[in-house]
Formats: C-alpha cells, structure tokens, sequence
C-alpha cells in the first residue's frame, strides 16, 4: 500500500536539489553559563536591588491576581470600559483614569514610583494625541478603537509583560553572566510618532519599564533583582493586564476565526473529497496550480489517472453486458465552481482496456464530476464515451466510474 | 477559569484527537516539583488551559495518505486485465519489504510539508482555523495565549503566525492592533530544516519566511521566546535554529541527557529538564517565583537523573558526517529525503 511513499521520494530524489551553499559560521558549540559576578545591570533609569526572596506578588498567577480586592480597585475604568465597541477616547480616558488610582495609592510615592508613572501617562498622553490627530485629520470623533487600531497612525503600547530588550549580558552577548529582565511596555509598538513627552532619550529602554532581573545557572540555582517594590509591581501589572485585554477586547475575534473555518473547510473538501490525486499529480498540481493557505487551488490537471469503471458496448447493449475495465485518464482538467471547493467538473482525455480481450483498446473522452463537502451524498462520477477497435467489430462504448468507496461512507 | 491558554502543536507522525494526553501529563508532573502544584495543593490545571491542534489527521492522513491507500486499494482488488496483475503485486511487495511504518507514518509527514507548497498552505489554514477558535475562548475569558511546539510543529507554527498576522492583521498583528501571543516555546525547532522554498502566502514574499530573520521573534509577534535544543538530537544537527537577534533575545536551553536513544527528540526528554520545565512554567503561569523554594530544585535534579541516566554528545555521529562539511547549508528535498530515511535506518537499527 505504500508504494506511492516510495515512488514519492523517488520523485523527490530526482528534483534539482536547491542548495545554495551560501557559507555561512559553524554553529558554536555551547558554552557553559559562567557563575555570575557582576550585579544585575539598572536598566531604563530603574536601579536593580538585589533580593534573596521574592515576595508573593511576584509569584501570583493572573486569576489570583485578578481576584484580589487591590486590583479590582486599581483597574475599575478600564474593566467597565472593556467593550467590543469601546470608543478610542473612552480607552484612553480610562488608561488616564486607572493611572490616576496608581498615582493616589501610596506605593509609587518613591523615585521608582514615579518614574513608573511618568512611563505610564507619557504613553497614554501619546495614545491620547495620536487619537485626537486622526480625529483632526477626519475621523469620527465616536472614533471606536478597533478603527483607531486599524490606523497605522495610532500610536498604541503593549501591555504585556515580556524579557526587555538591549539588556547588558543578555545570552546574545555572548559567554558570560546573562540576566534577563522582565518588563512592561513594548517599544517595539512604536509606529509613526515621533517619541515626545517626558521621557528623555530615543533608546527604546526608556520606553519600558523593567521589574525583575533573573540570573540563572546551568545548575537551576538563581540570582534576582527587583527594580520595582512588591506593591509597585503589584500596581503596574495589575493597569497593564487590565489595559491589555480592554484592548484586546475589540478584536473582531469571533467573525476571524469563521472565516478562517471556512477556508480550512474548502482546504479540506479539495485534499480529502475533491478530485482524488495521485502522487504525481499531487506533485504536479503543486507546481502548475496557483494557491495559496488563504487560497485553495480552484482547478487541478489530471495526469496518467489509473482507475476502475465498467465498459457497456453500445452495439451489443441489449446484452446490458458490464465489463470491468481498468480506465486511465492520461490528460484532464477538473474545475472547482464555488469557494467552498465543493462541486467540481472536469474532463480527460482516457484510454481503457477490459479483461474482454475482444473488445481491444478504447480511446475517447470522460467528463468527472462531483462534490466534495462532506455532507454531501454525490459521488465523484467519471461518465465516459470510448471508441474501441476489436477483431471483430469497432463500436462506441460508454465507460462509467464511481467512488464506490465514498459512496458507502467509508 | 484559567487566565492562560496554551495552545499545543505536535510534531510528526500519526496524531488524533486526544493527542496531547502524553505532553500535558509530561508538564502536570513536573509542575507538581514546584510550589504551589506541589502536594496537590493546586492542580496546574486551574491556572493553564491545554488546547491540542491536530493537523495531522486532516491534511497528512485524510488528504494524501488515505487517499493513495484508496487509490492503490481499489487497483489492487479490481478485476484487472491478468498482465497487469503481477506488475501491480510485485510493485506492491517491494515497497513493504523496504519502506517500514514509521516512513510511511512519520517520514512522509516534514517531506509532505516541506515538498509541497499545497500540503504546506492546507496545514496553515487548519492550524489557523484552529488557533482562531483556541482564541475566541481565550478572549471570552480574558486569557493570555501561551504556543507549545515541538518538532515539525515549529516550523508549523512558524509559517502559520506569519501568514495570519499578513492577511488577518486585524486579529494577529499586534502592531495593527492584533493580538500578541505571550510565549512561544519550540522544543527540537526544525524551523530552518524546513525552511518555506515557495511562499505559501499571496502576500509575503519567499524571504520573509526566514526563520532567523522574520517576525516570529520576541518583541513582534511573540513577547517572550525559549527554544529548547537537545544536543543529541538529530534532527537539529542540519540547519540548527540559532538566532542571532540582538535585541530582545530568545533562550536556547539545551539539555543533553536521555533515557534512550531513539528519545532524545522527544519532547519529554527535553521538557524533563528541571531548567527547562521551570522556564517554561514559570511564563505559562505567570509566576516568577516557581522553582524557587528551597530543595525544589534539588528534588527535580534527582528525578532528571533517576529517569535519564545517559548522555552523550557523539550519538548520531553518522548522520552529523552526512551534512559535511557545511550543516548549515540549505537542504533541497533530495538530500531531506535521504538524511530522513538515513535517521530511520539507524534509530530504528
């Protein structure tokens, strides 16, 4: 049965190889992690502490997170607010809103502290200028968010959490000591804004607010440091997930993935139920048909097609005689007729031969069809017209193929 | 209801529903060394929601391998002309004799993908398909979504975020308001083995592919990145996935212990690492403290050790001379073919 795995490598074998011998640096062998002797790098302006125990906020999950009375607290505008149809300037006012509730808490009342709250409204102050300009230049002023993200003008963080990049020591850096630091804002998210507001300097560090650095040992053994206070961290992490999923909110997530349904449904009725495919005119297909993941192909050809059918002999058809025949498509096209990839409709040329010696080779015309949903009750029919040239008499015959095996429900 | 989905893509070979059993098993008993899973005080499941993608059944099985067996079937059993006969048994014989099962089910899987563009965009659109609807869960609850690939499953995952943040920005872009996933961890990522040679997408070009050098990166389409490499394993040795991004970086661990031979690829042996099982936790979970008590470690170190006497860097020694002098090279389908069934003859030996 697996004869066509080994006829497919052979294929395979026989491609030109595409080997470009680009010469490019021997992987390095791996160094072992040195053990540490350099402090944990400040990082953004933060200066690292380092700690031999972290506290138990740094150990939270989300849902314990969110189920604390601190943080329903702190992020109150923006879960009320959190809305598939939440307006660009309702989200921004309640990242303003929430911020403020960190500004009143006492926790961020230390040089980390504000510097944590200067990152944080720098950002919203710039979200909130890149909402207001597209409303100058023309949008609604009930703006929603899903439009204003759509913008590539929009100028909006994220706020997750994630290893910070251009951290001194950091494993690309080579051997040595690697620190990782944890951290909140993306500046990578930056778009078409120029950086302003009271952050100093370009570097993408001063974007981003960093917590906790990590080292760790090829033997598990860890070293940390803290930028931030436990409360502080507590604070940020609760704004930045409640900022994180108001926005995520909008996503139209629901109506993306039934399309995407629907095109790995014709994905499917093509590979599994369409017009079936030898490994040769699967190769074949791949390299003549246009498709792409979002495309299934809408035609294939049909090469050197082997299959079963039965051969009627029109001058004998009283007889209503039914040879089994062994019918070979040599040349045809099959077309697809909707999105779906469903009904389909094609023609080959075919030669057949039946182990009725007398009636000779058969060379004619067979028009496929098809549907390929699975709900479907239509087999693939092959409806064919031959003409044969036997000893004794030449005729027409009628070839008739059908995907008995499909039709049984297999 | 758990804040954190984590989404599960397999590797090669025959995988159906329910086949993430073994993988969530493997992460439930290695969270169980660390506070606070451990003495049952908390199931892992409370705080991590498992989805499985399948895409072998769909494409691999039900689109080509079904369909030849079918086709080769009804040949076989017809009442075929008596000359054609013989041809079609002998035919039939050869190839059971040379080809075992594990080419048939597992080897004709990265050839599929990697030789034909169509089986290459038929597993995107299911993965994506899939991933779409792991995400509408994942919203609903407010979820952060975590991608566990192993194997061929990298390259799957690989090639799939790229093409949805290219043609559905709206929902996978999050720098045009998409969503970001949180982690992606790639344990024996075969990614540049794999490399696309043909876009499978109308609207990224060729090079965009390039798993060194596209988005799927930290700090794109992805937050945070770990890719986990068993230094045995021989399906990194060509064109081995080591990025040189400067900035943010991505984690290789990579462990070098192993049970059995024919285990160094998978994905236990790797994740059964303390280092690794604590890196990957810790960012599904959210907890930055795990493995941080005292003894937790030491504890999960005896139970690596207990389970995975051996290690060795010169296992597969043979199979490393055949990408001389250059494994970094890019493989055409050919010498891909021919590595694949050298790495059969011996882990199957």
């Amino acid at each position: 049965m697996r004869i066509w795995m080994q006829l497919w490598c052979w294929m395979f074998a026989a491609l030109p190889v595409i080997a470009q011998q680009a010469p490019q640096p021997p992987v390095p062998a791996s160094a072992p992690i040195a053990v540490a002797q350099a402090p944990a790098p400040n990082y953004a302006g933060f200066v690292a502490t380092p700690a031999t125990e972290l506290g138990p906020e740094w150990g939270q999950s989300p849902e314990e997170l969110r189920k604390s009375s601190d943080y329903l607290a702190l992020t109150k505008n923006l879960r009320v607010a959190r809305s598939e149809n939440i307006l660009a300037r309702d989200y921004v006012r309640a990242l303003r809103a929430d911020s403020e509730s960190l500004r009143a808490s006492d926790k961020f009342q230390d040089a980390a502290g504000i510097r944590v709250l200067q990152i944080l409204n720098a950002h919203i102050a710039h979200s909130a200028e890149s909402v207001e300009r597209l409303i100058a230049e023309g949008q609604p002023a009930d703006l929603p968010l899903s439009g204003a993200l759509a913008s590539p003008s929009f100028f909006d963080e994220l706020w997750m959490a994630q290893a910070a990049p251009d951290v001194p020591g950091a494993p690309s850096a080579g051997p040595g000591p690697h620190w990782e630091i944890r951290s909140y804002l993306d500046g990578s998210a930056l778009r078409v804004l120029p950086y302003v507001d009271a952050i100093p300097s370009a570097a993408s560090s001063a974007r981003l607010i960093p917590t906790l650095a990590k080292l760790e040992t090829e033997d598990g053994s860890q070293l940390f440091a803290t930028y931030l206070s436990a409360e502080q961290y507590f604070g940020l992490r609760a704004f930045c997930d409640a900022a994180q999923f108001t926005r995520e909110a909008v996503i139209p997530m629901a109506a993306i993935a039934a399309s995407l349904e629907l095109n790995a449904q014709a994905w499917r009725n093509y590979l599994q139920r369409g017009y079936p495919q030898f490994p040769w005119e699967n190769l074949i297909n791949d390299r003549l048909v246009s498709s792409a993941w979002n495309r299934p192909p809408d035609h294939q050809f049909v090469v050197l097609h082997p299959t079963l059918g039965v051969l009627l002999d029109l001058g004998s058809a009283k007889d209503a005689n039914l040879e089994p025949a062994l019918l070979v498509h040599v040349f045809g096209l099959v077309s697809y007729l909707d999105d779906e990839r469903a009904w389909y409709l094609g023609g080959s040329a075919t030669l057949g031969v039946s182990s009725d010696e007398d009636l000779g080779l058969a060379y004619g015309l067979t028009l496929h069809g098809g549907n390929a949903s699975e709900e479907s009750l239509m087999p693939q029919v092959d409806l064919g017209l031959l003409w044969h040239e036997s000893r004794d008499e030449d005729g027409w015959l009628v070839s008739v193929g059908v995907d008995v095996a499909r039709w049984l429900g297999r | 209801m758990a804040a954190n989905v984590v989404i599960l893509i397999h590797g090669m070979g025959s995988h159906q529903v329910g086949w993430s059993a073994e993988w969530i098993a493997c992460l439930e008993a290695n969270a169980k060394l660390f506070a606070p899973y451990a003495a049952g005080k908390r199931e892992l499941s409370e705080d991590l929601e498992f989805v499985e993608i399948a895409y072998d059944e769909p494409v691999f099985e039900l689109g080509y391998r079904q369909r030849w067996k079918d086709l080769a079937g009804a040949l076989q059993d017809a009442a075929l002309p008596a000359a054609l006969k013989p041809a079609l048994t002998e035919l039939a014989q050869l190839q059971d004799a040379k080809l075992p099962e594990f080419a048939w089910t597992h080897l004709l899987d990265p050839l599929l993908w990697f030789g034909l563009n169509q089986a290459r965009q038929a597993v995107i659109a299911e993965v994506g398909a899939q991933i779409a609807t792991a995400m509408v869960g994942a919203q609903a609850k407010a979820a952060n979504v975590h991608l566990l690939a192993h194997s061929l499953g990298t390259s799957v995952i690989h090639d799939t975020l790229l093409c949805l943040a290219a043609d559905k920005p709206s929902g996978f872009d999050p720098k045009k308001g998409g969503k970001r996933f949180s982690t992606l961890v790639t344990v024996a990522n075969v990614s540049r083995l794999l490399n696309a040679w043909e876009s499978p997408s109308d609207k990224l070009p060729t090079a965009a592919f390039k798993p060194h050098s596209s988005r799927v990166r930290p700090g794109d389409l992805v937050a945070d990145f770990v890719n986990v490499r068993h230094r045995s394993d021989p399906f990194t040795f060509p064109r081995c996935f080591t990025p040189d991004w400067s900035a943010p970086s991505v984690r290789t661990l990579e462990p070098d212990r192993f049970d059995e031979l024919m285990h160094v690829h998978d994905l236990a042996t790797q994740v059964d690492h303390p280092v690794v099982a604590r890196k990957i936790l810790s960012l599904f979970t959210g907890r930055e403290t795990l493995g941080t008590k005292a003894g937790e470690m030491d504890a999960a170190w005896e139970r690596y050790g207990k389970r995975y006497g051996k290690s060795g860097l010169f296992a597969f020694q043979n199979l490393a001379s055949l990408l001389e002098p250059d494994a970094n090279r890019d493989l055409g389908p050919g010498e891909l073919a021919r590595y694949l069934t050298a790495y059969a003859r011996e882990a199957l030996a």
